[in-house]
């Protein structure tokens, strides 16, 4: 008989129960694409991490190493998938004699790569020019001896010689030539200039009495990893540890992979961090509609608890049947809401959800609802003893709610904005990561500034909503049309309250979806700019540092490029350390380059430029050099330039200003100085690089012809999007953001209907008495409008406040995931729009639909 | 053994601040096989006694004893235990699961006493016809007569009705009367709240509440 | 006459309620309607005041819509209004002057004895004194024909003769018609005319 009570309830009612289903199911489904999101971002931060490393660890033998049993060890290694020895030795140079004569290099490296290197480590090695199988050039010693396939190239020390099959590029010459073993935070060191790769038995030949550095090229099974990047990295490094330990100080091992994964783990608390500030509130925003939903049945559920009561129903078991009616809804809207979460987080996150995360939010989902539909009756069992006659009307709340009434709205309000106060005076750092530590920390300190900020301003909303809908209006002198304006403004002062419930949750969700479209604006602006950074400008024509010959500015001059600005890319010796050096005209480079007063701490970049402008021997420099050298605007410095002959001349500078970011560059230190002034103190005028300015970036990378050592890049290509600084895959925020302003734009318009239309179905037996008196349509659908606007009106002035509060600590907090920071935040316009006006929309359909469902006078309603 | 014992009913209800006696005072026993009729103007008390009767709510005086056992004062749980097998509650209004048919809501009365439902009761209450159909389709007649075979399908000694001839004509009144007289089981007790001198005339006793004290 | 009904028939799910009806009202008659529950005599009232359509035959009424009011079971007030601006309602939707409609709505109140009620809600009112104010409502505009379905039913006794005694008096004053629907055969006693639905 209970089986048949819970079973009739729920299939007698068919509306209450899909709605309050449906409820159920967007909450299962926003939350399994959610955790979804984060540990799939995750995991797809860690294979893209890895994936960007040549080679996972470079183990270089010790002088009292043991080849053999460096290699058995790394055979016991998990996920060892094979190694290669890569020799090396220090040669004073290298000499090749052609058609324009004699050319000598200065020191050179003689590399001995196995044979099947290449197919080992293909992205170590590019080939640029081969005839036949042998000894290669890497491409910059090519030009310094003026060398090419079947040149002979004798080394320096030895006297031996070897002819030239191939001209290669090395790409990843930095982690190929890294010292292995270096303390880490130890600046990098320039990568060799001359390069020569021979095979393995032509080293010893080669390299004469030269010390041979003995490595080994290793790599390992990604797919084993754990998915968490920092889970990753630190699996890595134990077995790093293991390997160097069962060695016995035999090897040094070089972890490429490590390090790779530690840059990633940064991205991944950013990733989970904004789930969490704002993909929380969107899930109490789904509990909240689930709950309003459940609020549907609230007044029946009312009747049958009393009735329960009345029949001699113990607590325990009403309390059981009505659960059972609530696990009914939970169960109907975990499956309702597991198979809606598959395409959705197809369409948002491009992949279906994680079985674990299905089964998660499924659980939650029957939990939400058994909390929702059993809190009420939990309330009513304590509470007074239900009379025997059965209330019949709805009834209005006569108090505040309790947060409101402990004024938790500006408690709440006041710590954030203390939070707030606090962390900005410490700058807005909320992951940190200190120098060659490999731990990332978050300050959650910071984050309690955005974390409280909703909460506390959905409830500002609820209070002033409430308090702006308390104005008594009198009744007018005349009403000759029967508007019934004072009336209607005293049933909406009397429903405030559950008006101001419900303009609160479609301003959160509003707010919410506000603030995620602004943040991940922003981030798009600012991955743009971060290309383009990289790239150099929308298409950048570049040849190698220093390269004698340079680039003809007329190539870049092609139908479709708006500017054209030349860059003269030097290596500069700022004391012991090799920096680059661009040279530009300072007053022209704005109309080419990205800048952003962001690249230029404690003044605009456009002052800054004007000063360099002003200052022949100006020169910017970064804060580490500054720092470094006690250095301040003003200070002359010395730098050493590569002058005609080919060495380095020391030419003097005068410090103007600080740049942390420039086109093209690289590294964090580098220097900007003034084109005609280093042309002229150098002798060489050659400039490296050209960028240029074109709204049709891949149209006009196309039309250049450039020679055929420079490389044409620009911001379209993929190539430019996996060289993009910051970690985050377009893809991975982007689901994100599409995931929770899907939810959001639904939830919102969602809440605003559902709101509207509960009021309605209360209000049906005194709209109709109202009919009976003689009302019009017009007049009646009167009163649902008078709600209606004031819910409307409420929920988007306090969506717009929030939104905009929120947005603000948001990309202000998370300043760090942006790179570069943004200048200012960027609002999309056009999405905001379309989300109010989708708002109102669906407000107003709601109300005019349930208006026309109240024309006709149903007689039934009239009996009891 | 007497199926109803009430001595010396008290409760009081805080209304603006002020406590308002509701009962005073009120003391009752019915006879095996008595009908008791409680009439008094509105607001006199009369719901409040019904619902100490039945166990309800608690007295703030005196107790209240069905079958023999104390039903005033005991957790939630045991007094509903004894509601449902010892009282019967006949309301003014349907009563009646909306979402069960007439004969899944006498079932279901009935489950939660553990008992199963005498299945001649709807016949005798002439339901046959509609013992299939769901409350809201049924007649003001139909649906007192519905609610009274919920209230007896658990065979309670007491049974409390609450106006239960307020909405329904005088044929049909009569009609409900008669089958109440001879459906309760012998030596129980009914207990009728009503406002209409007829009613009363046709129980075996009445009491007259005025101001929460019997007149 | 104010009302003719020809032939009428109405059916409610499969039962048939009444068929081939037919009889007149003339103005200023006081009538009671008595029948069974369930016999049909809220559908009749329905059919009379013009809310619902008959499965055959008609109802010709002589007077305007605004002028026939009908008063049904459940009070129904708006919650969120006072009794007096609940009671005013029927005049402001006409576009009367709210002064006017007010003055008026407490008059219909003291009629009916609330006049302590005028600035109570609904919530605060039991339901006999609810069902009082939608009376209230509804003699405040002075309708024509006034239809009415069991207006004392949840009221007591006395209570519920000294609301008819009203209607009668204000209806005989007005020369409104008036049918009131009851299963109460003293009640029906009191009323000149009297239709009877058999089952």
């Amino acid at each position: 008989m209970n089986v048949r009570y819970v079973l009739s309830a729920v299939v007698r009612r068919p509306l209450e129960t899909l709605a309050a289903a449906v409820a159920v199911a967007v909450t299962v489904a926003l939350l399994a694409s959610l955790g979804s999101f984060v540990s799939r971002t995750g995991s797809r931060l860690t294979v893209a991490a890895s994936a960007r490393v040549p080679v996972d660890w470079q183990v270089q033998l010790t002088p009292s190493g043991d080849l053999t049993a460096a290699q058995r060890a790394l055979s016991a290694v998990p996920g060892f998938v094979g190694a290669r020895e890569v020799d090396y030795a220090r040669v004073p140079g290298l000499v090749s004699t052609g058609p324009g004569g004699t050319r000598t290099t200065g020191a050179a490296y003689v590399v001995a790569l196995p044979a099947d290197y290449a197919s080992f480590a293909p992205d170590e090695l590019r080939s640029l020019l081969v005839d036949g199988a042998g000894a290669a050039l890497q491409q910059q010693t090519a030009a310094n001896l003026s060398a090419t396939t079947g040149s002979t190239v004798r080394v320096l020390g030895s006297g031996a010689a070897v002819v030239v099959h191939q001209v290669v590029d090395l790409p990843k010459a930095d982690s190929f030539f890294q010292v292995v073993g270096a303390p880490a935070g130890s600046g990098a060191s320039a990568p060799p200039d001359n390069v020569l790769l021979v095979p393995p038995a032509d080293l010893h030949r080669l390299a004469g009495s030269a010390a041979v550095v003995r490595q080994l090229h290793v790599r390992l099974a990604h797919d084993q990893l754990p998915h968490d990047p920092a889970q990753a990295a630190d699996e890595v490094t134990r077995r790093v540890n293991h390997l160097v330990v069962s060695l016995a100080g035999g090897a040094l091992v070089g972890d490429n992979l490590s390090a790779s994964l530690s840059g990633a783990r940064e991205d991944a608390l950013y990733s989970r961090l904004l789930v969490l500030l704002l993909g929380v509130p969107g899930l109490v925003l789904a509990a909240i509609v689930a709950a309003l939903v459940v609020a549907l049945r609230n007044q029946r559920q009312r009747r049958d608890l009393a009735l329960l009561r009345l029949r001699g129903a113990t607590p325990t078991r009403a309390a059981a049947l009505l659960g059972a009616v609530a696990a009914v809804d939970g169960v109907l809207g975990a499956v309702l809401g597991s198979a809606a979460s598959w395409p959705v987080a197809r369409l948002a996150l491009g992949q279906p959800p994680s079985g674990a995360w299905i089964a998660t939010a499924a659980v939650a989902g029957l939990l939400v609802a058994l909390l929702v539909e059993l809190v009420p009756v939990a309330r009513l069992l304590r509470g007074e003893a239900p009379s025997v006659r059965v209330e019949a009307i709805e009834q209005l709340p006569t108090r505040d709610p309790l947060p409101l009434r402990l004024g938790l709205d500006v408690v709440l309000l006041a710590a954030s904005g203390l939070v707030w106060w606090l962390t900005s005076r410490n700058g807005y750092q909320v992951v940190v990561v200190p120098e060659g530590v490999p731990v990332a920390s978050v300050n959650y300190a910071a984050l309690l500034g955005p974390a409280l900020a909703w909460p506390g301003g959905a409830l500002l909303v609820w209070r002033l909503t409430a308090l702006a809908l308390r104005r008594h209006r009198r009744a007018p002198r005349q009403d000759p049309y029967g508007r019934l304006p004072d009336l209607r403004n005293a049933v909406v002062r009397h429903r405030r309250r559950v008006i101001a419930r419900g303009a609160t949750a479609l301003a959160l969700a509003l707010g919410v979806t506000l603030a995620a479209a602004v943040f991940t604006a922003t981030y798009d602006q600012q991955a743009r700019v971060d290309v383009a950074l990289t790239v150099g400008s929308d298409v950048a024509v570049t040849v190698p540092a220093d390269s004698a010959t340079g680039l003809d500015p007329a190539v870049a001059r092609v139908p479709g490029a708006t500017a054209v600005e030349q860059v003269s890319h030097r290596l500069a010796y700022v004391g012991p350390d090799l920096q680059d050096l661009y040279a530009v005209d300072a007053r022209t480079i704005g109309r080419a380059a990205p800048l952003q007063d962001a690249f230029t701490p404690g003044s605009s970049v456009s002052t800054v430029l004007r000063k360099l402008a002003t200052t022949p021997d100006g020169a910017l420099l970064s804060q580490e050099t500054l720092h470094d050298y006690q250095l301040r605007p003003g200070d002359p410095v010395r730098l050493r330039l590569r002058d005609t002959t080919g060495a380095y001349r020391t030419v003097p500078f005068h410090v103007v200003g600080v740049v942390t970011e420039f086109a093209t560059a690289p590294r964090d230190s580098f220097v900007i100085a003034n084109r005609s002034y280093v042309a002229q103190a150098t002798g060489r005028s050659a400039v490296q690089t050209l960028l240029v300015r074109t709204s049709s970036p891949a149209a006009v990378a196309h039309r250049i012809h450039a020679p055929a050592d420079a490389t044409v890049d620009n911001i379209t290509s993929a190539h430019a999007n996996v060289a993009s600084a910051s970690g985050l895959a377009a893809g991975s925020l982007a689901g994100l953001s599409r995931l929770l302003l899907g939810f959001g734009v639904f939830l919102a318009t969602v809440a605003a209907a559902l709101v509207l239309a509960v009021g309605a179905v209360a209000r049906r037996p005194s709209l109709t008495a109202l009919a009976l008196l003689g009302a019009a349509p017009r007049q009646r659908a009167g009163f649902l409008w008078s709600e209606s606007r004031a819910l409307l009106g409420a929920g988007l002035l306090g969506g717009a406040s929030i939104g905009t509060l929120l947005a603000y600590e948001l990309v202000k907090d998370l300043n760090g995931i942006f790179d570069p920071p943004p200048q200012h935040p960027a609002i999309p316009w056009a999405f905001v729009l379309s989300a109010v006006v989708a708002v109102t929309a669906a407000g107003a359909a709601a109300t005019w639909t349930l208006a026309r469902l109240g024309r006709r006078i149903d007689p039934s309603a009239l009996r009891d | 053994m007497t199926p109803l014992v009430a001595r010396g009913l008290h409760r009081f209800y805080r209304r603006a601040g002020a406590e308002v006696g509701a009962l005073l005072d009120v003391s009752l026993i019915c006879e095996p096989g008595e009908t008791l009729a409680v009439t008094g103007p509105s607001g006199a008390g009369k719901s409040t006694l019904l619902g100490l009767l039945g166990g309800l709510d608690d007295p703030d005086g005196g107790d209240v004893h069905v079958a023999g056992e104390r039903l005033s004062h005991r957790t939630p749980a045991e007094a509903a235990r004894l509601r449902a097998r010892y009282v019967g509650m006949l309301t003014q209004t349907s009563g009646l699961f909306g979402h069960l048919t007439v004969r899944d809501n006498v079932r279901f009365a009935a489950g939660l006493a553990g008992r199963r439902a005498d299945p001649d009761l709807l016949d005798q209450l002439g339901l046959t016809a509609v013992a299939g159909a769901h409350p809201r389709t049924l007649s003001g007649g139909e649906t007192a007569r519905a609610g009274l075979a919920v209230a007896l399908a658990t065979r309670p000694v007491v049974l409390l009705a609450d106006e239960p001839t307020a909405e329904i004509s005088r044929a049909e009144e009569a009609d409900l009367l008669g089958a109440l007289r001879e459906l309760c089981p012998p030596d129980g007790a009914v207990v009728l709240v009503t406002h209409s001198e007829r009613v009363a005339a046709w129980a075996d006793r009445v009491v007259h509440l005025v101001d929460g004290r019997l007149a | 006459m104010i009302a003719e009904v020809k032939g009428v028939t109405a059916r409610f799910g499969s039962r048939t309620l009444f068929e081939g009806l037919s009889f007149g009202l003339a103005e200023g008659d006081l009538c009671s309607l008595v029948g069974r529950s369930g016999s049909g005599k809220t559908t009749l009232l329905l059919v009379l005041a013009g809310l619902l359509q008959p499965a055959s035959g008609q109802v010709v009424r002589h007077v305007p819509d605004t002028a026939v009011a009908y008063v049904p079971q459940a009070p129904s007030l708006v919650p969120e209004l006072t009794a007096a601006q609940n009671a005013s309602l029927a005049l402001r939707v006409r576009g009367e002057d709210p002064a006017v409609a007010l003055a008026e709505a407490r008059n219909a109140l003291s009629s009916v004895g609330l006049e302590d009620a005028w600035d109570a809600l609904p919530a605060q009112l039991s339901r006999g004194m609810q069902q009082r104010v939608a009376l209230a409502r509804v003699l405040a505009a002075k309708p024509r024909f006034l239809l009415a379905d069991e207006p004392t039913g949840t009221l007591d006794q006395d209570t519920g003769h000294h609301v008819v005694g009203v209607l009668l008096a204000t209806c005989a004053a007005l020369g409104t018609t008036l049918v009131v629907a009851t299963h109460d055969e003293d009640l029906a006693a009191r009323f000149p005319k009297r239709l009877e639905l058999a089952a």
